[in-house]
């Protein structure tokens, strides 16, 4: 089979998660992949609303690494500056560790909020020019469903018959299919 | 799940989505009103970098009059938002919902304005640079010596936290302002916000853990803002400003503060939008109740703070405390009293009290002590020296006059225009909650509304752009 003949789209838009869950389950049972299957919704559903793999992410990991960064940068500043530039300071040591800690402390909470949130931009697609797999993320003619509250199910690589066993079956409980 | 909860959700949803796409020209009246006012704060500023700081009541010894005054007295109006929408997320406090997206707004820009404050004390502006480290012509590098340099960091490091924390639980809902939208600017506007998001699973899952760790994240910045905004004065020798406990002192008025313009913003918007079933009274009892706490908190602190000068016996300490509390300063002393820690008391401790009209005016009240609360920290100390010859007074110019009330004026500006473009009750995060409470089978009444309404119950339509 060709890849164009495999290139079908279905889109559907729903009340609930039950309307979406019986949809996927069906869906999957029909032989089409977990990885094939998207859905969108209003708000966050929870980890085991639907029988698809959960998501995975590494926010906390890169968060962690850019309080690193930040902490170091914040501190190589606050003690280079000083080193660069001695003041007098009366027998006192020139690295103090007051001005330094501060800094430091500022740094690094700033590195680990700058990191936290260009990971999620990432890991989201939300970056300019980030690339995204199998047509995920793109815009649908069904997005305003999810704007007023529904749940969008998108099936992606369906052979013609699969999308139109897949249509047949969505219509019954869907608001919207195509 | 069952299809009455559901329904009602549904309704709700509805029904906010209407609310925010609703224009009210108590909003566009009260944006020019406050325009003509920030045009008095840039005339008043421009006069000001003119014809030089000398224009100001600004002298010798008192070198911190409005500016630095205001200064204080903003950013802990900055905490209003950040801080508290971050405890509230971080304990899971479900009557957050509709709260957090409006404090978090007033954090920013209560931040942007208070950033400004030292910058127009400077007198100077154009050289506000040389506080930044850099290797200038001589190779002169600043240190990070002193706390006016910490407060750079901290206020930077605050600023652009809190600016991150307001956007980063706004994309979804400017996703869902852009895809009701007709096309236009409007709708290329929200695009620009929205990033290209979806609402897929994996962000939510990303979104979801980014909120959760700024949120942790956000708390400690913000604490540290206020202690080391404390430590200007703490750091110093000057009698009536040397305390260990100006830290601690300084966060809790800060959020007491916070807490008071929460409550008037949320009045105002619960009036001015019509929504009145989504800031219910139950969150404002809630938000009452925390108000009455720092209250007493904050009357705690201030009874510790006199109390240790008053019986150490320090004379120098002594001069500044008399003056406070006997002096010339003791009918803005005992009104700040008043009005921070009896009235609120008197009226927030009743249920009667914990209403919207009531926690407004208490919390119009409270930042009127509050700036009283800076302005008698600020002035008695320098105006009463360790150095009888060199006593001094301090009378603010009209210059300063201007700037002070043309900064109220930029900050209403700023929130109603935010108001305007960008919904002020967060729409993915109220349709969470009505989610949890259907899926809960609690009662079957969303969390963060009121009881439906017959017309409320009533199928409403999801669709239409805006």
């Amino acid at each position: 089979m060709t890849r164009a003949a495999q290139d079908h789209l279905v889109e559907a838009a729903f009340e609930s998660v039950e309307d979406v869950r019986s949809a996927v389950e069906a869906a999957l049972e029909s032989g089409v992949a977990a990885s094939q299957v998207e859905v969108r919704s209003p708000a966050p559903l929870e980890e085991d609303e639907l029988p698809l793999p959960k998501p995975k992410s590494r926010v906390l990991l890169f968060a962690l690494a850019g309080a690193v960064l930040g902490g170091l940068t914040a501190f190589g500043l606050a003690a280079g500056t000083a080193l660069a530039y001695p003041l007098p300071t009366g027998g006192m040591s020139i690295v103090a560790g007051p001005p330094v800690g501060v800094v430091t402390y500022e740094g690094t909470a700033l590195g680990l909020i700058i990191m936290t949130v260009l990971r999620v931009l990432w890991e989201g697609g939300l970056l300019p020019g980030r690339a995204i797999r199998g047509g995920r993320g793109r815009a649908s003619e069904l997005d305003h469903h999810v704007a007023n509250g529904r749940l969008l199910l998108r099936v992606h690589g369906l052979s013609e018959e699969q999308a139109g066993r897949l249509r047949g079956l969505s219509r019954a409980s869907a608001v919207e299919v195509v | 799940m069952t299809d009455r909860p559901q329904a009602s959700a549904r309704a709700l949803d509805g029904e906010l989505l209407g609310r925010l796409d609703r224009r009210r020209s108590g909003l566009l009246v009260g944006s020019l009103a406050s325009g003509v006012l920030v045009l008095v704060f840039f005339y008043c500023w421009g006069y000001q970098i003119a014809n030089g700081i000398g224009v100001t009541g600004i002298n010798r010894p008192v070198f911190w009059g409005f500016y630095i005054i205001n200064f204080v007295f903003w950013i802990g109006i900055s905490h209003a938002g950040t801080l508290i929408s971050a405890i509230l997320r971080v304990t899971k406090a479900e009557w957050r919902r509709p709260v957090t997206r409006s404090a978090e707004a007033i954090t920013l820009f209560a931040l942007a304005i208070g950033g400004l404050f030292p910058l127009i004390h400077l007198g100077r502006v154009a050289i506000f640079y040389y506080m930044i480290p850099y290797p200038n012509s001589r190779m002169l590098w600043p240190n990070f010596r002193s706390p006016l340099v910490w407060d750079i960091a901290a206020i930077t490091t605050y600023i652009i936290g809190s600016a991150l924390y307001l956007f980063l639980p706004l994309i979804p809902d400017a996703a869902v302002m852009r895809d009701r939208a007709a096309a236009g600017l409007k709708k290329r506007f929200y695009a620009v916000l929205a990033l290209g998001w979806r609402g897929t699973a994996q962000q939510w899952h990303s979104l979801e853990w980014g909120i959760r760790i700024l949120a942790v994240a956000i708390i400690p910045v913000a604490v540290s803002v206020h202690t080391i905004v404390s430590w200007d004065f703490a750091m110093t020798q000057t009698p009536g400003w040397k305390s260990t406990i100006f830290g601690p002192y300084f966060v809790v008025g800060a959020i007491f503060s916070g807490i008071a313009v929460l409550m008037i913003a949320m009045a105002l918007l619960r009036r001015g939008l019509a929504l009145d079933r989504f800031l219910t009274d139950r969150v404002f009892n809630n938000l009452g109740l925390l108000f009455v706490t720092m209250s007493l908190v904050w009357g705690y602190f201030t009874f510790a703070e006199h109390l240790t000068v008053w019986y150490s016996g320090d004379l120098f300490e002594k001069n500044v405390h008399h003056v406070l509390l006997h002096g010339d300063f003791a009918v803005p002393f005992w009104t700040m009293v008043v009005v921070n820690l009896v009235i609120p008391v008197a009226v927030l401790s009743f249920p009667r009290g914990r209403r919207p009209l009531p926690t407004a005016l208490v919390g119009c009240g409270v930042l009127v002590g509050m700036w009283l609360e800076r302005f008698l920290i600020v002035v008695p100390a320098l105006s009463t020296p360790r150095l009888a010859y060199s006593i001094g007074d301090y009378l603010p110019s009209w210059v300063e006059l201007g700037i002070m009330i043309g900064a109220i004026g930029v900050f209403a500006c700023l929130y109603f225009t935010f108001t305007q473009l960008l919904p002020i009750v967060s729409v993915w995060e109220m349709r969470e909650g009505w989610r949890h409470a259907a899926g809960g089978g609690e009662s079957g009444q969303p969390s963060g509304a009121a009881p439906a309404s017959p017309a409320a119950a009533s199928p409403v339509a999801g669709g239409g752009a805006a």
